[in-house]
């Protein structure tokens, strides 16, 4: 059976004033909960402590500093982007005046837009707080951009307001929220790349287009992969209307040609600056050229019969990253997001519009963790599968409205609760399996930390 | 386009003339204006951070062709645009002050041959757990550093057993199973000596309890059906 979204949403009239403001003080709710969980705790810090790890890098905290409120430990990844923000700040422009970076990847999020918000506070916002800052902004414009994507297709309060409930119990912006690195912003900027894309785009010309593109893969080049995860978002769009939409082959193939000449002059001129700035990034520092080199070796050789022993493909040995690294990576992400996996699923199946998830949502998670795949480790971390997921929330929310467009009520009530309860009913199980899912992380017993007589139970 | 009923940018301002506001309602104008102050800006070192400016410029001319449409909510963005080109907050706001840090080339406590480093912990609360923890006999020592198969351990009155050195990520961890036959103690005292010949090191990887620093990556780890308990070693000044 296939099922169309609907035309007439006379349904939702009968709503009325309750559930509207039943759902913004569940929102309110959720956002208080999470606070509550997750803010006061570093989690990011937590997660490198050496007691957690037998093959992770131990005691990892690199530097202690005291911020006028009390002393605070940094990782060594997180200590670039105070520098970065402090460099966005000058207004000298020498080639010295960007040092490399660990994470040269969010140039953007945990530099550039920090000093944006360090502007804005007139000297009252010292440089670490501009950076959490930034992270609640995400946190936040997550959550309107949800709302504001289900509003495109079901304009009606309720589902719009279901759809932010779900986002704002999402438990990865609380656990990353006082992370000085914002890795989760290239995410979010999909996000609003997705709204633009579905309101503002479509009545631009292909010379504004372009423009528009040029300065979108500019501005997100370095921003936590966004540049990335636009384009491939751009990519299997139009690749889905070639296939599908005949009547705009032509125009799908344009927008093709577009995005991949922005995306080229944007990392151009990036690339400048970051050789104006001696900075090297993660795809120089790990071979990328040589990783893909020796995958399509790899391949040949696979194909034309020969021997494989001792090839690579992906960094990873023989096809060991499709056979057990993908399938692990995916289980993992399941069983974070099971609601969203399952209902997103029935939902691509019985419902037309629905079915570019299964094109988009393999290219983006394997993007989202090509960090690790370019590394060669085996790790995985919640940030990574965030595109993905993003995806899927969105996707969960059409299905409840269409559920609720067609009067079952009870399933899209059930559905959302479970949504909202399996993201937020247990902030250590979110912290293990959400962010980390390292099985040396025991959240099945107490954790409790002691510093001479003082304590922290973490769980 | 949103101005005011006859036409006017600001409610009670002359009314804009219709050519103006058909040219001032296009994101170009306003692009090649933010373009032009930017360039100015560069080019008389009011602000001469050109990576800052092309992506603050980049920033612009994105919000002009998609979100905005109206004259009004333009010139905001334009005064924007010229604010954080040329502000920069004085005093700039306060960097915190670096109080350890932990360089490429510092990483490590070094203990010379023949050497020791003692390491003091408090153990107090630990046994004020065992009401939600149970009774724990044993507690597992963990020290992160190089050269450790040269470790000897000396503690008064426990029992040090299965001491172990094992790879732990590019350095090694020092392991080791100690007895509290009568119970947890207040207090314990290891001391680590270095009973090679190679200089032994502890690696830092400092931990913070409100104004204390712990430096040194040297733990102890209580584990029961309940709990896992961590304690850190005392501070090396405290220990020495």
């Amino acid at each position: 059976m296939i099922i169309k979204f609907p035309q007439s949403l006379s349904l939702m009239a009968e709503t009325r004033y309750c559930a509207p403001l039943i759902l913004s003080l569940g929102i309110l709710g959720l956002f208080i909960w999470n606070i509550h969980s997750y803010l006061g705790a570093n989690w990011e810090l937590l997660y490198t402590k050496h007691y957690f790890d037998d093959r992770y890098y131990g005691g990892f905290a690199n530097t202690v500093y005291d911020d006028g409120n009390g002393l605070t430990t940094f990782q060594a990844e997180s200590v670039p982007c105070l520098n970065l923000v402090v460099s966005f700040l000058s207004k000298t422009g020498g080639a010295q005046q960007y040092s490399q970076p660990t994470n040269v990847d969010r140039i953007f999020t945990c530099g550039f837009l920090p000093s944006l918000v360090a502007r804005l506070g007139f000297s009252k916002i010292r440089v670490t707080e501009s950076i959490v800052i930034t992270n609640l902004v995400f946190w936040v414009g997550f959550v309107v951009l949800i709302a504001t994507l289900v509003r495109i297709w079901f304009p009606d309060a309720v589902t719009i307001l279901i759809g932010a409930a779900i986002a704002a119990g999402y438990p990865l912006h609380g656990l990353l929220a006082t992370s000085f690195k914002t890795e989760l912003a290239g995410a979010d900027l999909l996000l609003a790349w997705i709204y633009i894309e579905r309101t503002a785009f479509s009545r631009l010309g292909w010379i504004e287009r372009g423009i528009v593109l040029v300065a979108a893969f500019t501005m997100t080049m370095l921003a936590a992969g966004a540049a990335y995860f636009i384009l491939a978002y751009m990519l299997v769009l139009a690749s889905y209307k070639v296939l599908t939409e005949p009547g705009r082959r032509l125009a799908a193939l344009q927008d093709i040609a577009i995005a991949c000449g922005a995306f080229a002059i944007g990392k151009a001129l990036i690339g400048a600056f970051l050789r104006r700035y001696h900075i090297e990034t993660a795809l120089g520092v790990y071979h990328v050229d040589r990783m893909l080199e020796e995958s399509l070796r790899m391949l040949w050789v696979s194909l034309s019969g020969g021997d494989t022993t001792g090839l690579k493909f992906l960094n990873y040995p023989g096809y060991t990253y499709l056979t057990s690294v993908v399938p692990w990576l995916l289980w993992l992400f399941f069983q974070s997001n099971p609601v969203i996996c399952v209902v997103s699923l029935i939902g691509a199946v019985m419902i037309r519009e629905m079915r570019i998830l299964f094109f988009l949502f393999p290219v983006l998670f394997l993007l989202g963790h090509a960090p690790a795949a370019v590394a060669g480790w085996i790790y995985y971390y919640g940030y990574s599968s965030a595109p993905a997921a993003y995806l899927l929330i969105l996707a969960t929310t059409l299905c409840i409205g269409t559920l609720l467009s067609r009067g079952s009520r009870l399933a899209a009530v059930a559905i959302a609760l479970g949504a909202i309860a399996f993201f937020n009913i247990n902030p250590p199980f979110n912290f293990k399996n959400q962010y980390s899912n390292s099985e040396f992380i025991d959240t099945g017993r107490h954790l409790i930390v002691y510093h001479g007589l003082s304590s922290i139970q973490y769980w | 386009m949103s101005v005011g009923p006859k036409g006017e940018l600001i409610r009670g301002w002359p009314a804009i003339p219709p050519r103006w506001a058909v040219l001032a309602s296009s994101p170009y104008p306003s692009a090649a204006i933010g373009l032009i102050a930017c360039i100015a800006a560069w080019k008389s070192t009011l602000n001469a951070n050109v990576f800052y400016i092309t992506l603050l410029l980049a920033f612009y001319i994105f919000l002009q062709f998609t979100i905005v449409t109206a004259i009004r909510i333009r010139l905001v963005l334009l005064g924007l645009l010229l604010f954080f080109l040329l502000y920069v907050p004085t005093p700039r706001p306060a960097m915190p002050e670096v109080i350890q840090f932990v360089s490429a080339t510092e990483k490590f406590r070094v203990i010379p041959p023949g050497g020791s480093r003692d390491y003091r912990f408090e153990l107090q609360g630990i046994r004020d757990q065992t009401p939600q923890c149970g009774t724990m006999r044993t507690g597992e020592l963990n020290i992160q550093g190089t050269q450790l198969t040269g470790a000897a351990l000396r503690a008064p009155n426990v029992q040090i057993s299965q001491q172990t050195v094992s790879p732990f990520y590019n350095i090694s961890k020092l392991r080791a199973v100690i007895g509290f036959p009568t119970g947890i103690p207040v207090e314990l005292n290891v001391t680590l000596v270095n009973a090679g010949d190679a200089p032994m090191t502890v690696k830092f990887g400092p931990e913070i309890s409100g104004k204390t620093v712990y430096a040194e990556a040297a733990y102890m780890m209580f584990r029961s059906a309940e709990c896992v308990i961590v304690a850190h070693s005392m501070p090396s000044s405290a220990a020495q």
